[in-house]
């Protein structure tokens, strides 16, 4: 046999055990747990904060799924937070049962992502991150100027649909739930097409993978986390503007994932914390945190390419690995 | 008895230049045929209208029977072409089990297929830490575990020494008798080609020059001006 000829440098195999499974849910089950600790208890701006960033997170799961699994730089997850938000509040301020609301600000969002879906998925790399761009532009014109409905560049108030206790606990359990969705999604046969596109598009398409469908199915999953995050934020903060969803904010959530690291469980929470927290605990200007942010996005792809929970799972694996030798 | 490929005046011009010109070829299910000639003459311009990779300016490509000359590639996965690529492009990060599931949809048409191919214990390895000639292996498997009934093997032997050379030989020889798969194989390894295909195509500036089997071939007078030599 060929391989006892030719015997290959020794590497470990990556398998999924059982174990690592089960670890990954407990992991969940906590990270749940302190995101519902942290909504309620932190009070000021810490509180405000932490929520900013649990909501984030899980508009970021959504991200997670095209960007990182898929590798498709999606800038539109903003336009879908944006979207998911005024629908929801449009519709409640019309007098429709919260829930109903709720449900048609995802599929408000579901369908936008569907356009976007239909119209760029069979673009590619710089191609699709400038159609999704220009989709998010276009969002923010919407949102800014159709101020018979969305209250213009001064946003509307949000009429409460549920009470704040209720809200905060939505947001920590949504967030355990996309986590829990997400990691079932990598482990699926979707998501192991969408890591083969990310890998090598062609090579994909011609061991048979629809390449254009699974980049869409991915865009309208993305859209749906975007679309419940935007109900969440319209419920927690009472009111919504257009400078909460601009392209710009698109333009972090993209950065978010890259310093996080592509298709990672938590990624959607580390970057969360980077991108929202750091700028808002530090108290930086918004030009100069978005400047920060861009450094710290450079700095972090060309250091460390696996974002930080890479280069963290790298550090630990070294230390593990001389703390095994010695 | 229909034919597993056929192709009718399949034509591909980039611009002015005719890359491929009216070529016409069937291929019997079962069956090996090499596709040999000078570089540039369209070898793996023909592998890439087959199986998707580029559309044909004109002609047909019919597949048992049915027309499937504009499908794209992820289609013709499914019908029953598959194909691996003259540079090794294998997913280097995944494991081998990976690679091949994602062609096959199942793990047991993986392991039948590096079993095949003979590399049944490297299942959980990392393709990328694997040498270049099993990462070959890897795509010919791949291409296996899709359940096709044509296989295009561009270059397959680039890069082996003779003993790798002797297992692929076995390998695809299997791929014709156990699963009656038919093979396209371009090669310019003529050790490696003659002995292995049932007839060979001579292609030269996209247009086909000769046809026949191995030994007919080998001794065509206009086939050893333009390609063999003296």
């Amino acid at each position: 046999m060929l391989t006892t000829v030719l015997a290959p440098r020794p590497t470990s195999p990556v398998r999924e055990t059982h174990r690592s499974i089960a670890g990954r849910y407990v992991s969940i089950a906590v990270v749940t747990a302190l995101t519902y600790v942290a909504v309620t208890q932190l009070r000021g701006d810490q509180g405000l904060v932490a929520i900013l960033i649990a909501v984030w997170a899980i508009a970021l799961t959504g991200l997670n799924v095209v960007q990182g699994l898929g590798g498709y730089p999606s800038l539109a997850q903003a336009a879908f937070f944006g979207i998911g938000a005024y629908a929801s509040s449009i519709l409640l301020a019309s007098g429709v049962p919260f829930w109903l609301a709720a449900v048609g600000g995802v599929l408000a969002s579901v369908a936008a992502g569907t356009f976007v879906a239909v119209v760029f998925s069979r673009t590619r790399g710089q191609y699709f991150a400038i159609g999704t761009l220009f989709f998010g532009a276009v969002c923010t014109l919407v949102f800014t100027n159709e101020s018979v409905f969305t209250g213009g560049p001064n946003g509307m108030p949000v009429g409460l649909g549920m009470p704040i206790p209720v809200v905060l606990a939505a947001i920590a359990g949504s967030l355990g739930v996309g986590l829990v969705v997400f990691d079932l999604i990598g482990r699926s046969r979707f998501g192991r097409r969408l890591r083969a596109i990310s890998a090598d598009e062609d090579l994909a398409e011609h061991v048979g993978v629809p390449t254009a469908r699974t980049k869409a199915i991915a865009v309208i999953v993305s859209a749906t986390f975007g679309g419940w995050a935007g109900v969440l934020l319209a419920q927690y903060n009472g009111v919504i503007a257009p400078s909460q969803f601009t392209f710009v904010q698109g333009f972090l959530m993209f950065v978010a994932i890259g310093i996080g690291g592509y298709g990672r469980l938590f990624t959607p929470l580390v970057g969360g914390i980077v991108v929202v927290g750091l700028s808002q605990l530090l108290k930086l200007q918004p030009g100069v945190s978005q400047i920060a942010l861009g450094l710290v996005f450079i700095v972090i792809t060309l250091l460390v390419p696996g974002g930080l929970i890479g280069g963290a799972e790298r550090i630990a694996r070294s230390l593990f690995s001389r703390k095994a030798t010695s | 008895m229909t034919a597993a490929l056929e192709l009718r005046g399949l034509t591909k011009a980039f611009g002015g230049v005719r890359a491929v010109d009216d070529v016409s070829l069937t291929i019997e299910p079962g069956h090996i045929l090499g596709l040999i000639g000078p570089n540039g003459s369209g070898k793996t311009t023909l592998l890439n209208m087959i199986a998707g990779t580029l559309t044909p300016t004109g002609g047909t490509i019919l597949l048992g029977g049915v027309d499937v000359t504009s499908l794209p590639p992820h289609v013709k996965v499914a019908r029953g072409i598959a194909r691996t690529f003259q540079t090794t492009r294998v997913m280097s990060a995944w494991t081998v089990q990976e690679s091949l599931a994602l062609a096959g949809d199942a793990r047991a048409a993986a392991i039948d297929a590096a079993e095949h191919v003979g590399i049944g214990d490297l299942l959980r390895r990392r393709v990328g830490s694997l040498s270049s000639a099993q990462q070959r292996l890897v795509m010919v498997a791949t291409a296996l575990a899709s359940h096709p009934k044509v296989i295009l093997l561009d270059e397959p032997a680039v890069g082996m020494d003779v003993e790798e050379t002797d297992h692929l030989h076995r390998v695809v020889r299997g791929i014709r008798d156990e699963h009656g798969i038919s093979v396209i194989v371009v090669e310019h390894n003529m050790r490696f080609l003659m002995s292995l295909a049932d007839s060979i195509v001579v292609m030269a500036t996209g247009r086909i020059l000769s046809t026949g089997r191995p030994d007919v071939v080998r001794n065509d007078p206009a086939v050893i001006s333009a390609y063999l030599g003296g």
